[in-house]
C-alpha cells in the first residue's frame, strides 16, 4: 500500500554493486497520511451505525417478532446484531479479511471486558441497594443485636459487635502473620540455603490451602484435641493458618525484584546483613510489601468459611478474644441471609455493604501506599508543609536556633 | 524522599486507626451491659426450637444476661454439648447411644439432664400455586404424607390428594419433597412419627425400622440444612410444587401455608398452639427419677409419643413434639467453672419456662404445661444446688419447683397442676376442618391461628386472573369464594384454593393444556428474524461482495 | 602534591597486621540475625507444612476403615456407614468447570483489553478495578449469586433445557414444555455455583494474564504492527504467544481457587450425592462445601473422613497449582515475572 521505493532491479554479478536513489514517480498521486490518533471517519461512522442498528433490530426482535423478553434478552440480540452488523460493514468498506477479523476481535474483546466490569458494578450497585433500608439507620453502625429479634425494625439493632469482632480477629491475625510472614520471606531471600528452597517449597504449596481447611484444621486441634473454646482467638487463628502462606509467598516474590546491587552497595559499605535488610531492602520493597500485606489482610477479612467453623453467632459486642464466640461480618452476613427472614435478609445485605467498604478501604490504602510518591504536593500537604515553614521561621525566631538542613529533614 | 513521605502517610494512618479504635471502644464500653453477677454462656443445637430460643435471648438480655446460640442443628447441639464446646444444648431428641450399624456413639461422658423447654408442631409447608395464587388450604392425610415422603406420590394430581381435598384436583405438577441434609431433631421427629405410624412405607423406604436424624434422600427429593434452609427453599420464586417439613414458626415467619394434617379424629388440623397442647395432653413423659438400681435415670422427663399421634381428639394435631435443653449437672463441670454462669444459666431457663413461655403461641410453638414445667425446674436445680456429687454455693433458683407462684405461664391452671389451661380453652375445629366435608375457604382461619399465618396471605397473586364472584348460596361461612378464570397461558383453573364449603363447589377441575401453543409463533418470528437481519445486512454484503470482485480483478 | 606517607614507629610495635578472615558463615549480629530468621521461617514451615501432615495423618483411620471405597463409593451417609467422595469430587470438578468456561474467555478479554485497547488513561484505574474485584469477599459474591443471580440462572437454564435438551449437559430431569415449569428443578445446581464461583475466579486468571501480557517486549509489538499488522494481527502473532504460559498459568491458579471455594457454593447448591452430568439439574456437592455443612455433626471416624475428604481436596488444588507453577514458570514470560 505505502511503498514508495522501487526495488532495486538486480544487475549482473559481474558489475560492482552500486547504491541507487530511489526514483520518484511524479504522477503518483501522494497516498493520504493516516490519522494514527484516532479512527478514520468512516470507521467511526460505522461503529455508531453498528451500534445504533443494533439496538433498533434489538428493539423489534426482542418481544415483538421472538417469544423472549426481558432486558437481558435484548442486551444479547444487540451485542450479536451489533458485530454482524460492525462485520459486514467492514467488509463493506474494507474487504480486505483481516480488517473483518480485527473489528470482529476488539468487539469481542470489548466486550467481554465490558461484562466483568457489568459484573463488577451489579455486584456492587446490587448489594449497596439491597442494604440501603438497614444502612440509612444511624444504629445499624453504633449498636449491636443484643435483645433485637430477628423480626424487629431496621431501626432497632445494628452490627457493631460483628465489626469489632471483624476487627479483633483480624488483628490477631495480623499480629501473627505479618511479622512471620515476612520474616519467611526475609529468610528465603536474605539467609537463603537448602533449608530456605524446602520452607518456599512447602509455603508455596500452601497456598493452594483452601480456606475451609484452615478453619477444620484449627477446629480439630484447637477445639477438639486441646479442648480451647470456640472462640474469636480461635478464629484468628484459622485466618492466621489461612494468610500466612499467602502473606510469605506475595512478600517473597516483593522482596526478589530488590536488586542485588543495592544490596552489594550496602554490604561493601561494610554493613552487616541485618543492617542491610533492615535499612536497605525492606525500605525498598515497602511500597510494594505494603500492598501485598494490605491485600492479604483484605482477603483474611472476607473470610467465612474458617470463622464459622472456629467462632459462632454472638448478638452482643464481645471484646475478650480468648473466650466466648465472637461473631464477624461474614459470618453474620451467611447467618443473616440463611435465615430467610427478609428483614435479616436485608441487614445481611447493609452488613454485606460494610465490609465491601472495609474491603474497598483496605484497597484505597493499599494502592496509595504502593503509589510512587508524586513530585507534587497536594493541596493538604501543600497546606501542611506551609504551615511546618510558619513553625520553623518562628522558631528560628526564637532563642534558640535549630539547624534545618535537608539532610535533617531526610532524617525525619 | 519516598520513605520520608511513607512514614508521614503511615503515621498519619495509624493515629486515624487509634482513634476509631479508642471511639469504638468507649462507644462499647457505653453499649455493652455489665453485669457482675452474670457471665457470657453459650448453646448450639435444634434449629426446630431456634425461633423461640433466639427471642428468648433477646428477651433476657434486657436483665444483663449475654447468651449465644448457634442453629446448627439437634445432632450437632448434642455433640457441641459433650464435646464440652457449649454450656448447654438444645435438642428434639435425647441423645441416641451407639448405632448398630456403624457403632458411633451419640451420647454424652459429661453429666447431664434433659429438660423440656418449649412444645410444637413439626409443621408440613408447601408452595403451590394455581393460576398465579398461592394455595392455602391444602389437607393431606397422615398416609399420603408418608408415600409424598418416600416418593410413592409425586404428583399434585395424585388421586389420593385431590379425594383428600374434596375432589378438587391440582395441577399436574411434581411433587418436590424437601428434606433436612443435617442432622436434625425435626427428621428424627418426623421419621418417629412415620416409622410409628406408617412403617410399611417408611420402612422398607429408610431400608431400617426406627427414627433417623438424616434423611435418606433419593429421587426428586431435595435437601436443604436447617429448618430454615428447607424454608428458603419452599418459599423461593422457583419453589413451586415443593413441600418441606418445619417447625410451624418458619412457615408462620415466611407467612406460609401450612398443610391440613389429618388427625385420628378425622379433622384436618394445623400446628396451632391449642391444637399442639391437645396433643401432648397424652404425651408421656419418663417421670422416673432414678432407676431400681439407684442410678439416676438419664431418661428423665424425655417424651414418650405413641399416644399422641393416635389422639382421638379433633384438636390434636398429630406430629407434636417437645424440645430439650441439655444441662451439665456436675459440680465440677469443665466449662461451668464459675457461679455467675451456672446463675446466667439458670435464670435464663427460669425466664425460658415460665415468662418466656407465654412468648410461644404467637410464635408458632406451644407452651409446656405446669407439670413438666415444675419437673424442669428440678432439672435446673441441678445448676447449683442439687449439682452433683457436691452442690454450688452461690447458685439461687428463682423458681424452685414446689413454689411456681410466680411463674406466668399461659398453660397453669389455679389449683389444679395436672391440667393444661391452653388445652381447655382450644377451640373445636370448623365444620369444614371435618374430612368429610369441603375444604376450608380463603378467608376461613382456622381457630387459634396467630396473626400472620399464611392462610391469610395470597402475596402471590397476580389478581388479573382472580374475579371475586357471587357468594354461592348457602355456603355456611358466608365467605365470597373467589372463582378463577382461566390462565390464558396456562390453560390452568385455580381449583382448591377457591373451593368453597358448600353445596354447589363453584370451580372446575384444572385443565392441562401445553404453554407451549407458541411453535408456529415460533417458526415465523425466526423467519421474520432472518428477513429482518438480511434486509439490514444485504446491501453492506452486496458492497463487500462487488469491491472484492473488483479488488480481485484489479 | 603527592606526599610520601610518614613512617609510624608505632605500627612496628604492633602485631603485623593478618588478612582478615573472609567465611561465609554469619559471625556475630549477623549469625544471631540468620538464626533468628532461620527460626522464623522454620515455625512457619512447621505451622503450614503441619496442616499437610496433620491431614494426611488424620486420613489414616478413613482410609483403614473404608478402604479405597473412600474414594469410590458416591453415598455420604454416616448413619448407614456408607461415606465416599465419588459424588463430591465430581461435583467439585462439575462446578470449577463451569467456573472456568465462564471466566476464561472473560478473563482473556479483560486481560487483553487493559493491556491492548484501554486508553492508557484509563487503564491503571481498569487495573484496580480487576484487583479490587479480586477482594471481594467471598460471601458477597455469595449473595449476589443467590440472590440476583439464581432466580434469572433458573429461567435461563430452561431456555437452555428447551432449546439445547438433546446435548447431555443441558437435560434436566423435569418437562420443560409442561404448562408449570418445574422451577425447582433448575435451581442450586452446579451450573449457579459454578456461574458464581466464576466471579471470584476471573479477577485471579485476569490479574496473572494481564501482567504477563504488560511484559510483551513492546519491540516486538511495533515490529508487527510496523509490518503492517493489525491490532488484532499483532495480538495474535506476538502477545498470545508471548504470554501463552502465562494465559494458562493464570487460568490454573484460577481452578485452583475455584476448587476450593466454600461458602457461595454452601449457599447456593443443594447438596446431593449423586453422579451426574446435568449441570443445570438441582443437586451437587463439593468437597469444600461438604466439609462446612457436616463438620457439626462428625464425630470420630466421620470427622476423620471429613479431613480426608479435605486432603483429596488440597492434592488436587495442590496438583493444579504446581502445574500452574512449572508452566508460568517454563514459558518465556515466566522468567521474569516469577
Amino acid at each position: 500500500m505505502t511503498t514508495v521505493a522501487e526495488p532495486a532491479q538486480p544487475t549482473a554479478r559481474s558489475q560492482p554493486v552500486r547504491t541507487t536513489l530511489p526514483t520518484r514517480d511524479a504522477d503518483r498521486v501522494p497516498a493520504p497520511r493516516l490519522g494514527l490518533g484516532s479512527l478514520p471517519l468512516e470507521q467511526r461512522f460505522l461503529t455508531w451505525g453498528a451500534r445504533l442498528a443494533a439496538v433498533a433490530i434489538a428493539w423489534v426482535v426482542v418481544g415483538r417478532l421472538l417469544p423472549v423478553h426481558g432486558p437481558a434478552w435484548f442486551l444479547v440480540v444487540a451485542a450479536l446484531a451489533n458485530v454482524v452488523v460492525l462485520a459486514v460493514g467492514t467488509a463493506a468498506l474494507d474487504h480486505r479479511n483481516v480488517a473483518v477479523s480485527d473489528r470482529v476481535a476488539q468487539w469481542v474483546v470489548s466486550t467481554g471486558a465490558v461484562v466483568v466490569f457489568a459484573a463488577l458494578v451489579s455486584v456492587i450497585v446490587f448489594v449497596i441497594e439491597r442494604g440501603w433500608p438497614a444502612l440509612h439507620h444511624l444504629n445499624f453502625f453504633t449498636k449491636d443485636m443484643t435483645g433485637v429479634s430477628a423480626t424487629d425494625p431496621l431501626d432497632k439493632g445494628g452490627i457493631l459487635h460483628a465489626v469489632l469482632g471483624s476487627l479483633i480477629e483480624l488483628g490477631i491475625a495480623s499480629a501473627i502473620a505479618l511479622p512471620l510472614g515476612v520474616g519467611t520471606a526475609v529468610f528465603m531471600n536474605e539467609v537463603g540455603g537448602r533449608f530456605a528452597t524446602v520452607v518456599r517449597t512447602v509455603v508455596e504449596a500452601m497456598t493452594a490451602l483452601p480456606d475451609i481447611l484452615a478453619g477444620l484444621f484449627i477446629y480439630t486441634v484447637w477445639i477438639i484435641a486441646l479442648g480451647f473454646p470456640r472462640s474469636g482467638l480461635a478464629a484468628g487463628l484459622a485466618i492466621t493458618v489461612m494468610m500466612l502462606p499467602i502473606i510469605a509467598r506475595a512478600s517473597d516474590v516483593v522482596l526478589r525484584i530488590v536488586p542485588g546491587t543495592l544490596r552489594e552497595a550496602s554490604f561493601a559499605l561494610g554493613a552487616s546483613r541485618w543492617s542491610t535488610v533492615w535499612h536497605v531492602v525492606l525500605p525498598t520493597a515497602r511500597p510494594g510489601l505494603a500492598t501485598a500485606l494490605i491485600l492479604a489482610i483484605a482477603r483474611g477479612v472476607g473470610e467465612t468459611a474458617p470463622v464459622m467453623i472456629t467462632s459462632g453467632n454472638a448478638t452482643f459486642i464481645h471484646l475478650d478474644p480468648t473466650t466466648g464466640v465472637m461473631t464477624s461480618l461474614p459470618l453474620y452476613i451467611f447467618t443473616a441471609a440463611r435465615s430467610g427472614i427478609p428483614l435479616a435478609i436485608q441487614r445481611a445485605f447493609g452488613t454485606a455493604a460494610v465490609l465491601l467498604l472495609l474491603v474497598l478501604v483496605l484497597f484505597a490504602i493499599a494502592r496509595a501506599l504502593a503509589r510512587p510518591p508524586s513530585t507534587k504536593l497536594s493541596p493538604l500537604r501543600r497546606l501542611r508543609s506551609a504551615a511546618r515553614a510558619a513553625v520553623g521561621t518562628a522558631r528560628t525566631r526564637g532563642t534558640r536556633p535549630t539547624p534545618s538542613t535537608p539532610l535533617a529533614e531526610e532524617a525525619l | 524522599m519516598n520513605r520520608r513521605h511513607l512514614t508521614r502517610r503511615a503515621s498519619a494512618l495509624l493515629r486515624v486507626l487509634v482513634v476509631v479504635l479508642l471511639s469504638l471502644a468507649v462507644s462499647s464500653r457505653l453499649v455493652g451491659p455489665a453485669s457482675a453477677e452474670y457471665a457470657e454462656i453459650e448453646g448450639s443445637g435444634s434449629t426446630w426450637a431456634y425461633t423461640i430460643v433466639q427471642q428468648w435471648i433477646a428477651d433476657v438480655s434486657a436483665a444483663g444476661m449475654q447468651v449465644t446460640f448457634n442453629n446448627n442443628g439437634s445432632s450437632q447441639g448434642r455433640k457441641d454439648f459433650a464435646n464440652s464446646v457449649t454450656d448447654f444444648g438444645d435438642s428434639d431428641i435425647p441423645y441416641q447411644g451407639v448405632d448398630p450399624v456403624t457403632h458411633q456413639s451419640d451420647s454424652s461422658q459429661r453429666p447431664y439432664a434433659y429438660l423440656p423447654v418449649v412444645a410444637g408442631g413439626t409443621a408440613f409447608t408447601y408452595h403451590l400455586t394455581v393460576a398465579g395464587k398461592l394455595v392455602n388450604n391444602l389437607r393431606l392425610s397422615g398416609e399420603t404424607i408418608a408415600k409424598i415422603f418416600t416418593n410413592q406420590i409425586t404428583n399434585w394430581n395424585d388421586p389420593q390428594i385431590t379425594k383428600e381435598n374434596g375432589g378438587h384436583a391440582l395441577p399436574s405438577l411434581p411433587i418436590t419433597p424437601v428434606v433436612r441434609s443435617d442432622g436434625s431433631g425435626a427428621t428424627a421427629q418426623f421419621t418417629l412419627w412415620l416409622d410409628h405410624e406408617y412403617p410399611s412405607i417408611w420402612r422398607p423406604y429408610n431400608g431400617a425400622s426406627g427414627l433417623t436424624s438424616l434423611y435418606p434422600r433419593k429421587g426428586r427429593q431435595i435437601a436443604a440444612s436447617g429448618d430454615d434452609g428447607v424454608m428458603n427453599t419452599v418459599d423461593s420464586a422457583a419453589g413451586n410444587g415443593t413441600i418441606g417439613y418445619a417447625e410451624y414458626s418458619y412457615p408462620l415467619n415466611a407467612h406460609y401455608p401450612v398443610v391440613y394434617v389429618e388427625n385420628k379424629a378425622g379433622y384436618y388440623v394445623q400446628p396451632t398452639q391449642y391444637n399442639v397442647a391437645v396433643a401432648l395432653t397424652k404425651a408421656r413423659i419418663n417421670m422416673q427419677k432414678t432407676l431400681p438400681n439407684g442410678q439416676p435415670n438419664i431418661d428423665y422427663l424425655t417424651q414418650e409419643l405413641d399416644d399422641v399421634y393416635t389422639f382421638n381428639d379433633p384438636r390434636s394435631y398429630p406430629v407434636s413434639s417437645y424440645s430439650y435443653m441439655i444441662i451439665p449437672t456436675s459440680s465440677t463441670d469443665q466449662r461451668m467453672n464459675s457461679a455467675a454462669k451456672r446463675q446466667t444459666l439458670a435464670d435464663f431457663l427460669s425466664y425460658a419456662l415460665c415468662t418466656g413461655q407465654s412468648k410461644a403461641g404467637p410464635y408458632g410453638y406451644s407452651p409446656l404445661p405446669l407439670n413438666l414445667v415444675q419437673a424442669a425446674f428440678g432439672q435446673v436445680e441441678d445448676l447449683g444446688p442439687a449439682a452433683t456429687p457436691s452442690p454450688v454455693p452461690g447458685v439461687n433458683i428463682k423458681n424452685p419447683s414446689d413454689n411456681l407462684a410466680s411463674c406466668d405461664n399461659p398453660t397453669f391452671v389455679k389449683g389444679n397442676l395436672a391440667a393444661n389451661h391452653l388445652a381447655q380453652i382450644a377451640p373445636m375445629p370448623l365444620p369444614c376442618q371435618k374430612a368429610t366435608a369441603q375444604p376450608c375457604g380463603d378467608d376461613q382461619t382456622p381457630p387459634g391461628t396467630p396473626a400472620g399465618n399464611g392462610a391469610k396471605v395470597s402475596t402471590k397473586s397476580t389478581g388479573s386472573t382472580t374475579t371475586p364472584a357471587t357468594p354461592t348460596g348457602t355456603a355456611p361461612t358466608g365467605a365470597p369464594p373467589p372463582t378463577a378464570a382461566p390462565d390464558p397461558a396456562t390453560g390452568a383453573v385455580a381449583t382448591t384454593a377457591t373451593a368453597a364449603a358448600g353445596a354447589t363447589p363453584a370451580t372446575a377441575n384444572a385443565i392441562e393444556v401445553s404453554a407451549q401453543r407458541s411453535g408456529d409463533n415460533r417458526l415465523f418470528g425466526a423467519v421474520a428474524v432472518a428477513e429482518l437481519v438480511a434486509i439490514v445486512l444485504l446491501p453492506g454484503g452486496y458492497v463487500a461482495w462487488l469491491r472484492r470482485r473488483r479488488g480481485g480483478a484489479s | 602534591m603527592t606526599t610520601l606517607p610518614l613512617h609510624d614507629p608505632a605500627a612496628d610495635a604492633r602485631p603485623p597486621a593478618e588478612p582478615r578472615r573472609l567465611s561465609r558463615r554469619p559471625r556475630g549480629g549477623d549469625a544471631v540475625f540468620a538464626q533468628s530468621f532461620r527460626a522464623v521461617g522454620a515455625s512457619v514451615l512447621v505451622i503450614t507444612g503441619g496442616i499437610g501432615l496433620f491431614l494426611a495423618y488424620q486420613s489414616v483411620p478413613t482410609l483403614r476403615h473404608y478402604g479405597l471405597h473412600f474414594l469410590t463409593t458416591r453415598d455420604w451417609n454416616p448413619e448407614a456407614d456408607k461415606v465416599g467422595i465419588a459424588a463430591v469430587l465430581v461435583g467439585t470438578i462439575e462446578v470449577a468447570l463451569v467456573a472456568m468456561v465462564i471466566s476464561f474467555p472473560l478473563a482473556l478479554a479483560t486481560a487483553l483489553y487493559i493491556t491492548e485497547y484501554a486508553a492508557p488513561r484509563l487503564r491503571a484505574t481498569l487495573v484496580a478495578a480487576v484487583d479490587l474485584m479480586a477482594a471481594v469477599p467471598s460471601i458477597v459474591y455469595g449473595l449476589w449469586g443467590f440472590f440476583l443471580i439464581q432466580p434469572h440462572a433458573a429461567g435461563f437454564a430452561l431456555f437452555l433445557q428447551r432449546n439445547l435438551g438433546w446435548f447431555p449437559l443441558f437435560h434436566v430431569g423435569a418437562d420443560p414444555h409442561a404448562a408449570v415449569p418445574d422451577m425447582s428443578r433448575y435451581t442450586a445446581s452446579a451450573f449457579i455455583g459454578g456461574v458464581t464461583v466464576s466471579m471470584m475466579v476471573m479477577p485471579m486468571a485476569c490479574s496473572v494474564m494481564r501482567q504477563v501480557f504488560s511484559e510483551t517486549p513492546q519491540g516486538e509489538k511495533e515490529g508487527a504492527l510496523a509490518l503492517g499488522a493489525t491490532r488484532w494481527g499483532m495480538i495474535r502473532t506476538v502477545v498470545l504467544p508471548f504470554g501463552k504460559g502465562g494465559i494458562i498459568g493464570g487460568t490454573m491458579l484460577g481452578l485452583g481457587r475455584a476448587l476450593g471455594e466454600t461458602i457461595a457454593v454452601l449457599l447456593i447448591i443443594s447438596p446431593e450425592f449423586v453422579i451426574k452430568g446435568r449441570i443445570l439439574e438441582i443437586g451437587s456437592e463439593t468437597v469444600a462445601a461438604l466439609i462446612a455443612g457436616q463438620f457439626g455433626e462428625a464425630t470420630g471416624i466421620q470427622l476423620s473422613a471429613l479431613l480426608t475428604a479435605g486432603l483429596v481436596l488440597f492434592c488436587i488444588t495442590l496438583l493444579v497449582n504446581t502445574l500452574a507453577a512449572v508452566v508460568v514458570n517454563r514459558s518465556r514470560s515466566g522468567a521474569q515475572t516469577a
